[in-house]
């Protein structure tokens, strides 16, 4: 098969009905300017390097002593929501500051 | 993180923030600072053990001092060893400082006069960029060996190993791959042999650390789908329910040679007009394997002097032991698949230890005058790890990103159509 066909096939299901064939035109149509900007923002880092620096949180000789103490608990739940994931997610941003607060001192386990 | 670090002055005091502890106070203020001390060396003239020859340079290939005169060469002096720097970093207690990481004086004059000890001439050395200089009168060289109150005198440096031919080597491979997108004006000028082989200052830091954070997490429970809507306006809507969780994490920990630049020009990375993350990205150093400081090892090299503080670089060390504390606690959330927000994090420094370090590193800069950018292309001189920015055509590289934008557009808007005709 053609590939044209191959994709004409793909994408006819999606463009069946109302609303829904609207944003399945709008989202094939992005695709050029998505390329575009894709190519755009690739070699811009590759030459540029502006986004790298030193990960020292991996790059450094951590140690852990003892286990790192968990305390989780149930305080709610949430019975309906369209959300996929938490508001505000920052568990991957290690740099992300989050308010402060003094913690006491310990001797090593 | 990366707010702007400038040297304080002594009127200046640590701000509070919010009433929470200063990062001042967070380094266990109830412990005494101590200092470390390495052997004691002398200015003037440093002479080899065999020949008495003033005449010493670093051998990037063994990494040890040589005589130019008798060819001689010597076993360094690793830096460990003198500063005893090998205790357990979870025994440290209180701010432990090596000498030469110590206060800056401001005040402290930069040209420092040695007397000669060939022919008696007063020699002065400019520090700024050196702690080496040639006696006028006899061609002696004289060195800055012992500590001066104004951040030219680190604790240790780490020899050069990576020879000059390797460096601009490395640098032509990767302007090299990076030519098509280049600016003409750049490809023109590009002459890696230009490079400069420069010890930077930083600090090294060891921390005995105790860490929490505390925030909300979620699980989902059940997801489902929900049609919505009528007629042409029907459509799927996906829903979620899920648990919420007080989460929080409390961890000892140590960290292991942290290395921070200790010069104010390199370490902000927010002016556009430099390109300081790129040397900030060729670290880590091998500094377990750095020397007791010789300035015989700068010979032939540059220098920057360090005029950073143990104090001025407090707070933005807090900051990378509270990055990677949450790094260190991030394996354990998987079973919030919905996601954690932190919202409160702590540490508490219960001992540090700071050694001040020259680190080499080849540096190739090029000014891109139009847009006042200095561009950088750096070279662990330990590692050969390369880093670097290219200037960029940004005309061409616009023109093709449009190009391939469009050359992809064109047969999706055939498809769109041909859809809607069938």
């Amino acid at each position: 098969m053609h590939m044209f066909d191959l994709l004409l096939s793909f994408i006819s299901v999606p463009l069946s009905t109302g609303e829904e064939s609207d944003s399945a035109i709008l989202a094939i149509l992005s695709g050029g300017p998505l390329a575009g900007i894709g190519f755009y923002t690739f070699f811009y880092f590759r030459y540029r390097n502006s986004n790298k620096n030193h990960a020292f949180e991996h790059e450094t000789d951590i140690g852990v002593l003892g286990e790192i103490g968990r305390k989780d608990s149930k305080v709610g739940h949430i019975s309906k929501t369209k959300a996929s994931s938490i508001s505000g997610d920052n568990s991957g941003s290690h740099r992300s500051r989050v308010g402060r607060i003094s913690v006491g001192r310990r001797q090593n386990p | 993180m990366d707010e702007q670090i400038t040297p304080r002055t002594s009127s200046q005091e640590q701000p509070i923030i919010n009433g929470l502890p200063t990062a001042e106070e967070l380094f266990n203020p109830t412990q005494t600072e101590t200092t470390l001390q390495g052997t004691e060396q002398v200015n003037g003239l440093d002479k080899c053990p065999k020949c008495g020859s003033a005449e010493i340079q670093l051998r990037s290939s063994t990494g040890r001092l040589t005589c130019q005169f008798c060819r001689h060469e010597w076993e360094p002096i690793l830096a460990t060893d003198t500063l005893n720097l090998n205790t357990p970093i979870h025994e440290l207690q209180g701010t432990v400082i090596g000498s030469g990481a110590g206060k800056i004086d401001r005040e402290f004059d930069h040209a420092v006069t040695l007397k000669c000890g060939a022919c008696g001439a007063e020699v002065v050395v400019s520090t700024d960029t050196s702690t080496q200089a040639r006696c006028h009168w006899c061609r002696q060289n004289l060195s800055i060996n012992q500590q001066i109150p104004n951040g030219a005198v680190p604790d240790a440096v780490l020899p050069f190993k990576l020879t000059k031919d390797e460096a601009i080597e490395s640098i032509r491979k990767f302007a090299g791959d990076r030519r098509f997108f280049a600016r003409k004006q750049f490809k023109e000028e590009f002459v890696p042999e230009n490079v400069m082989g420069v010890y930077l200052p930083y600090m090294v830091i060891d921390g005995n650390l105790y860490g929490e954070v505390h925030g909300k997490g979620e699980i989902q429970t059940r997801t489902w789908t929900e049609e919505e809507g009528r007629g042409d306006n029907k459509r799927t809507v996906r829903y979620y329910a899920a648990d919420i969780y007080s989460v929080s994490r409390r961890l000892d920990y140590t960290v292991d040679d942290l290395q921070v630049e200790g010069a104010s020009s390199k370490i902000s990375h927010k002016d556009r007009r430099n390109t300081n993350n790129i040397i900030n990205s060729i670290l880590p150093f091998d500094t377990k394997n750095a020397v007791e400081f010789n300035s015989n090892y700068l010979n032939g090299f540059t220098s920057e002097k360090r005029d950073l503080d143990v104090e001025d670089l407090k707070p933005h060390v807090t900051d990378q032991f509270l990055s990677i504390a949450r790094s260190e606690v991030s394996g354990t959330l998987r079973k919030f698949d919905r996601g954690v927000r932190w919202e409160q994090e702590g540490v508490d420094v219960k001992g540090s230890r700071w050694v001040s370090m020259y680190l080499p590193v080849w540096l190739y800069s090029y000014y891109e005058q139009d847009k006042d950018v200095l561009h950088y292309i750096a070279v662990n001189a330990r590692t050969g790890e390369t880093m670097g920015s290219v200037p960029i055509n940004y005309p061409l590289l616009f023109g093709l990103a449009t190009l391939v934008g469009t050359v992809v557009e064109i047969p999706l808007i055939g498809i769109t159509l041909a859809t809607l005709a069938g």
